[in-house]
């Protein structure tokens, strides 16, 4: 099947800086994708690339199986949901949806039914005649919604769409986003630095850094197999523990002489590796675990509620500190000071090569325990 | 016990430009009406102007048809002005906004008020010598063959036009820079995402966004220019005629106070008659682009 974008080897510089670095990517249609990545990643290069509002350097985008680099923006069979949505001020909610038609020669009857369906899409049809600045933010969010779609693009572009809004609106919009893609079988791209976003709505992720890709895969491969430290990290909470390698035997030494065992090691090219576990799928007892499970002794030095979980600080001897997340359904809550040990399983293990920006779990490292936003 | 209401407490601190404001401006223009009503009397009076008797007599003569003409001139001038400096200076405006990066985008505006920082007479007596028939500028005009006889711009209307564009180029490219800055970018570029090529965009987005600083530009410029007298003054010489410089002569020079304030007081109704006829033009013509777009809905 044609792509509905193929983006073949582009690069960009800004100066010194190298903003995306050789990117390939083919964005199948009706797909759900999402750039996901920390900011300067390059996510946001890519597809203002696409949009046209950017220029690479080299290397070929095509749409539909067309080379698209040289066409004006204007010209593209794409359209965008701005990050501040970009609402022309001085229009109403109608005439803002109208403008691309208007542009299209979409005239008369034609044009009021292509705008009301636009409009009933996102659920706006009542504010038709507002202007911008009477909306709240979820509603100029369905208003950029409804400018870009009634455009029927082959690729709808949305760049951090749901940033600006409140946690339970994003949610909420996740959904509608979510069903809005499925019903009118658009290609949508999606732009985010927010993992739980891209995993709720994805197909597929794209997790871009320092403009490379470092993976693409479904969410749950992401989630299940990352294949680097970083991805692992990004996807949800991670521990991470610093050892010695014995690659034959797929095992970890720690700095606390336990060896750990894992069923995947990733592509690790030194003596030296990490060792990853997420919080979730710790456990804490008080007796010895079973030796065929990976454990540590350590002390609970922090106990945090959140809800239907408790989480966990376990120093370890050596001084990492280990994130333990504990459903509170089952296990009483233990006690601050309390000597534990921490089990988990080998197929909850993995290992990978040590990465710049990822560092054993520490105090200074509480960025592990970021929660969703 | 004093007790500061708190709504006098909020409007406190305009109390000292609405005072100052008060004094020295609505005070001197109720005095301007006041003596336009006046009659000049004889040099040997106690009082230059007697309010015995007042009449419209000040007004007959305002309208008379010489100084009919000076203030259709004074209008037509400060009109041409004001559109050529608008034209001048929205494309000024229009590159520094968006085209030029933050740190030089302050260097270029400090380089635009620059000539403010020399005095206003000394520019303009600047200008007799860039257009003196015997001049630089003649002369090198006249080596490259463009013009066949000395200069004959200065002590004209011409040179005074020259001179109001001169002026207040810089008071026009502001307020336009201004509005055009505070654009979105992301606006154009959302305008281009839905099929809107260049010239649309322009006209469509960036034009009536643009439209407050257009119109706050021309109302400055053209009440600037109209009640300007320095220019006609310098470079007009008898022939560079404005009606600023013809109330000057008469409170300054003819001592008839009353005379000079009739027709400051039909300047100040021209200026309004003419803001309004601007406005309602404009709304007129949003009107006509609405019926002509057509219903979105």
């Amino acid at each position: 099947m044609t792509k509905a974008v193929s983006v073949r080897g582009i690069t960009k510089r800004y100066g010194k800086f190298v903003a995306l670095d050789d990117v390939s990517l083919d964005i199948e249609q009706g797909e759900f994708l999402s750039l996901l990545g920390p900011s300067g990643a390059g996510k946001t290069t890519i597809l203002r690339m696409i949009a046209g509002f950017d220029r690479p350097d080299t290397g070929e985008i095509r749409i539909m199986d067309r080379n698209i680099v040289d066409l004006p923006s204007h010209k593209r069979p794409v359209n965008t949901v701005f990050q501040d949505y970009a609402l022309f001020p001085h229009m109403s909610v109608a005439d803002n949806v109208a403008y691309g038609l208007r542009q299209d020669r979409v005239r008369g009857e034609d044009r009021r039914i292509r705008v009301r369906e636009a409009l009933d899409m996102v659920e706006m049809t009542s504010m038709a005649h507002r202007r911008p600045d009477e909306l709240s933010g979820g509603q100029q969010q369905r208003v950029a919604l409804a400018r870009a779609l009634v455009k029927r693009p082959s690729i709808l572009l949305l760049d951090e769409p749901l940033g600006a809004l409140d946690r339970r609106l994003r949610q909420q919009m996740q959904i509608e986003l979510k069903t809005l893609q499925r019903e009118t079988g658009i290609a949508f791209v999606l732009v985010t630095h927010d993992q739980d976003e891209a995993l709720a709505m994805s197909d597929r992720i794209v997790v871009t850094r320092h403009g490379r890709i470092e993976q693409a895969g479904t969410p749950s491969d992401l989630y299940d197999y990352p294949r680097t430290a970083f991805v692992a990290d990004f996807m949800g909470s991670q521990n991470f523990l610093f050892g010695k390698l014995d690659k034959a035997n797929k095992a970890l030494t720690t700095r606390d002489g336990v060896t750990l065992y894992a069923d995947r090691i990733e592509d690790v090219a030194g003596p030296e590796a990490l060792a990853a576990v997420r919080p979730e799928n710790t456990i804490i007892t008080m007796d010895e675990p079973s030796p065929a499970l990976n454990r540590v002794r350590g002390r609970v030095i922090q106990a945090m509620h959140m809800g239907n979980t408790m989480e966990y600080v376990v120093d370890l001897p050596s001084g990492a500190e280990v994130f333990s997340r504990q459903s509170r359904k089952h296990a009483t809550d233990i006690p601050i000071g309390s000597e534990i040990w921490l089990a988990w399983d080998r197929a909850d293990t993995a290992i990978f090569p040590l990465d710049d920006e990822i560092n054993e779990t520490t105090k200074r490292s509480h960025k592990t325990m970021r929660e969703p936003a | 016990m004093s007790q500061v209401s708190p709504l006098s407490r909020k409007w406190l601190p305009l109390l000292p430009a609405v005072s100052w404001w008060a004094f020295f401006f609505l005070a001197s223009l109720l005095a301007i009406i006041v003596y336009s009503f006046g009659v000049k009397t004889p040099l040997t009076a106690l009082n230059p102007v007697s309010f015995d008797d007042p009449s419209l007599s000040n007004y007959r003569e305002a309208f008379s048809s010489v100084y009919i003409r000076v203030f259709w001139i004074t209008l037509k001038t400060a009109g041409i002005g004001t559109i050529a400096c608008l034209m001048m200076a929205f494309p000024v405006a229009y590159v520094l906004a968006t085209r030029v990066s933050k740190h030089w985008r302050s260097w270029l505006l400090f380089v635009i008020i620059f000539p403010y920082w020399v005095s206003f007479l000394l520019r303009t007596f600047a200008w007799r010598i860039i257009l003196a028939p015997e001049g630089a500028f003649s002369e090198a005009l006249q080596g490259l063959g463009i013009i066949s006889a000395p200069l004959g711009i200065l002590d004209t209307q011409m040179a005074v036009q020259m001179g109001i564009i001169y002026n207040y180029l810089p008071v026009a490219i502001l307020p336009i820079f201004v509005a055009l800055e505070r654009i979105d970018p992301a606006l154009r570029q959302a305008s281009a995402d839905v099929g809107a090529n260049r010239v649309t965009t322009f006209f469509r987005i960036t034009l009536p966004l643009a439209t407050p600083g257009l119109i706050g530009a021309g109302v400055l410029t053209f009440i600037l220019a109209a009640g300007d007298y320095v220019v006609p003054a310098i470079l007009g010489g008898a022939r560079g005629l404005m009606i600023g410089r013809l109330i000057a002569l008469q409170i300054l020079e003819a001592q008839n106070l009353p005379l000079g304030a009739a027709m400051a007081v039909v300047l100040i109704a021209a200026l309004l008659a003419t803001g309004a006829i601007a406005g309602l033009a404009l709304i007129v013509l949003n009107w006509l682009n609405r019926k002509f777009q057509g219903a979105s809905i």
